[in-house]
């Protein structure tokens, strides 16, 4: 309860400070994240998880799933340059995102409520957890790509696919918008 | 154990499938819902002034414009963004949001940067571009009015702003601001006509009197305090959960 409360505030305080730049305010959220990470992660109970390979496979099938749509409408509009300083801090964003959410929030809640209602807290947290830096009107895209995460989460077992997918899906977004 | 297994494994499936169709879904049924799931906003490059101040004005790359012609089905418009050339303006607005003469075939959306305009109520000034949004019907050129309000995104250039403002002819409005990405500003235009950041010179006397902005700004800022100290508290409560999870166990 602690962590996901955390991680509101978390996201509020992203909002807030986003007057004071982007920098600024993404490390204040990560640092924050970063803090809730350390404090539960011996909380978290391990569980039996595909091995590597497919895991990864999965997540990059995922995250291709994502943002299909998108290319289903049209060609990319934007080019790679300038991506690698974007796509490193995006990454590094989604990466402890899921660290925190799909690795620690689902697993305690899950622990808690059961499968079913872990995945569903997980999905909500996500979306509502976005909506103070990007609007309500985000909520649905982002609660529906929430759910998927949370699926390949408890179907794998692992964090790393939920991170590659999505990671994959802002990298494909950015270049799609 | 395995029966454990197995339920996570298929919850985990159908919440995957779901996700995917409803995200797909989505994207079709409400093209104008952001499409971003995360991370920070893209690179920028120097801000395009349409009339760029004197130092910055050999560097200056100007202000481009944008437009779209949508078909009218029905009476009405599909939902919709445009946005500049450049980037720095965009709107967009859902299915009907557009008022359209039911003998309309076609509607062209445009925002333009303006050179000039008029200024804002003292002490406010106008910070970067002035952007016209319009839209007429094609090919007779009516004017069209919104039916409910569209999602206006605007570029501000490197500077505190204080609000986005809309110019309708005749008075300017203060916009009703939603989410602030970096430099883009989202905000809730009701009719269409200019729009434009706006802030205030800083006040130099002590005696001044505070205006209802400083007062907000201040509020701000009480906000940003109120939000550290608590997750301060937050973190310390983490903190404590964690010690008292591990004595228990």
């Amino acid at each position: 309860m602690a962590l996901t409360a955390l991680v509101f505030s978390a996201s509020i305080a992203r909002a807030l400070l986003a007057p004071f730049g982007t920098t600024f305010s993404t490390a204040a959220f990560l640092a924050c994240l970063s803090i809730g990470w350390l404090a539960a992660r011996r909380s978290v109970a391990r569980q039996a998880a595909w091995s590597i390979l497919p895991s990864v496979l999965t997540g990059v099938l995922v995250g291709g799933l994502l943002v299909a749509p998108m290319y289903a409408t049209g060609p990319p509009m934007r080019h790679v340059q300038g991506i690698l300083p974007w796509g490193a801090g995006t990454a590094l964003v989604a990466a402890i995102e899921e660290a925190v959410v799909r690795g620690q929030v689902q697993s305690l809640w899950t622990g808690i409520a059961g499968v079913t209602r872990g995945l569903l807290v997980s999905a909500g947290v996500f979306a509502a957890m976005h909506v103070p830096a990007y609007g309500l009107s985000a909520m649905p895209v982002d609660l529906a790509a929430g759910l998927t995460l949370a699926g390949l989460r408890a179907l794998t077992g692992r964090v790393a696919p939920c991170a590659i997918a999505h990671v994959g899906a802002d990298l494909g977004g950015w270049l799609w918008s | 154990m395995a029966l454990e297994l197995s339920t996570a494994r298929r919850a985990g499936s159908f919440a995957l499938f779901v996700g995917i169709c409803a995200t797909a879904t989505l994207h079709f049924v409400a093209p104008s819902l952001p499409d971003i799931y995360d991370g920070l906003p893209p690179p920028e490059g120097p801000y395009h002034y349409e009339s760029p101040p004197p130092a910055l004005a050999s560097s200056n790359q100007p202000a481009l414009s944008g437009m779209l012609t949508l078909p009218v089905q029905n009476g009405q418009v599909r939902a919709a963004g445009v946005q500049t050339d450049d980037g720095q303006a965009a709107i967009f607005f859902d299915a009907g949001t557009l008022k359209v003469p039911p003998t309309a075939q076609n509607i062209t959306i445009r925002i333009e940067p303006l050179q000039s305009t008029p200024p804002p109520p003292s002490p406010l000034m106008i910070i970067g571009n002035v952007y016209r949004i319009s839209a007429s019907t094609e090919p007779e050129g009516r004017s069209v009015t919104l039916g409910k309000p569209l999602q206006v995104i605007l570029r501000t250039p490197p500077g505190a702003y204080r609000t986005l403002q809309s110019y309708d002819g005749s008075h300017w409005h203060v916009l009703r601001v939603g989410r602030v990405t970096g430099h883009y500003v989202t905000a809730s235009l009701p009719i269409l006509g200019d729009v434009a950041a706006t802030t205030a010179p800083a006040r130099t006397g002590s005696h001044s009197r505070l205006s209802a902005l400083d007062l907000i700004h201040r509020i701000q800022g009480l906000a940003y305090l109120t939000v550290v100290v608590a997750l301060v508290l937050v973190g310390a409560v983490v903190l404590i959960w964690h010690k008292s999870l591990r004595r228990g166990s």
